[in-house]
């Protein structure tokens, strides 16, 4: 499918956006918090990927390809800086419970309240399941850094999320 | 590395499926109007390209006609051609071999300098 794509091939790429969209859209969306804003990122992740998809010498590779590419927008945006409110209208299509959207709600609200650096290596770290050292590697930030932006951003975030304990069967799983 | 289990689950439940009809449409109409914009631009830069040399194929052409008939020229008449001194000479006793000899010097000259 991704060799498919890479050689131009429409209806391949199109196959791919739609395995990945939730996936990237998801990451964009713990990471900014603003759902339309996060669209219009994703959109800008998977353009640049039907440009940049030839540069691609192992399509075995795609996913980390895609994730860096979506990491670097997500950079690039932090650095021009650009007011969440200039976003684009809200198309939230979500279909989820009213549980999994509260709950997606409070965790952004509270990821919002983290540092730009330390959200990033949060989500990295717990959306993604990525090391630390592979988030340094992503980010250019050093491992340390990393380290403490997830070990002070997990206490925040549970502190704020402590109403949620017991509620998701934490205790019984833990 | 340790995860909180809390949060853990939170980002695996708030990593809900959505779903994608109306933002891949977005994207592929995106990705049309990319090509459209593609081929335009190769479609008129071919027409540029075209009309340059239209225009100045006749300049470009008497300029080339221009430099055949002076660069070889001779600087010095030499009475005996057949001469071994001239035939070893020849090379460099023309307008072209004195632009080359200038621009060589000029270029030493320069990585000289700066």
């Amino acid at each position: 499918m991704v060799r498919l794509a890479r050689n131009g091939d429409r209806q391949a790429f199109s196959e791919l956006v739609s395995r990945r969209q939730a996936w990237i859209r998801n990451l964009m969306r713990r990471n900014c918090g603003n759902v339309a804003l996060a669209d219009d990122l994703s959109q800008q992740v998977f353009l640049q990927a039907w440009r940049t998809l030839p540069q691609l010498r192992d399509p075995a590779r795609f996913g980390p390809w895609l994730k860096r590419l979506a990491v670097n927008v997500w950079l690039q945006q932090r650095r021009r800086n650009d007011p969440v409110g200039e976003a684009g209208e809200i198309h939230d299509e979500t279909v989820a419970t009213v549980d999994t959207a509260r709950i997606a709600m409070d965790l952004d609200a509270a990821l919002a309240t983290l540092a730009d650096d330390a959200r990033l290596c949060v989500v990295l770290a717990y959306h993604e399941g990525m090391t630390h050292d592979e988030i340094a590697a992503l980010t250019d930030m050093p491992v340390g850094t990393v380290k403490s932006h997830i070990r002070r951003g997990t206490l925040r975030l549970r502190e704020q999320l402590a109403a949620y304990a017991g509620a998701t069967g934490e205790t019984q799983d833990a | 590395m340790e995860r909180d289990p809390l949060l853990q689950k939170l980002f695996d439940i708030a990593n809900h499926d959505l779903p994608g009809e109306v933002f891949l449409a977005g994207i592929m109409a995106e990705i049309d109007a990319l090509r459209r914009r593609a081929i335009i631009a190769w479609a008129v830069a071919g027409l540029l390209l075209a009309v340059a040399a239209w225009l100045l194929t006749p300049v470009m052409v008497g300029t080339v006609n221009a430099m055949s008939q002076v660069l070889p020229r001779s600087l010095i008449e030499i009475d005996r051609p057949t001469a071994m001194i001239t035939q070893v000479l020849s090379p460099l006793n023309s307008v072209a071999a004195v632009i080359a000899v200038t621009v060589l010097v000029m270029v030493l000259a320069y990585r000289r300098i700066f």
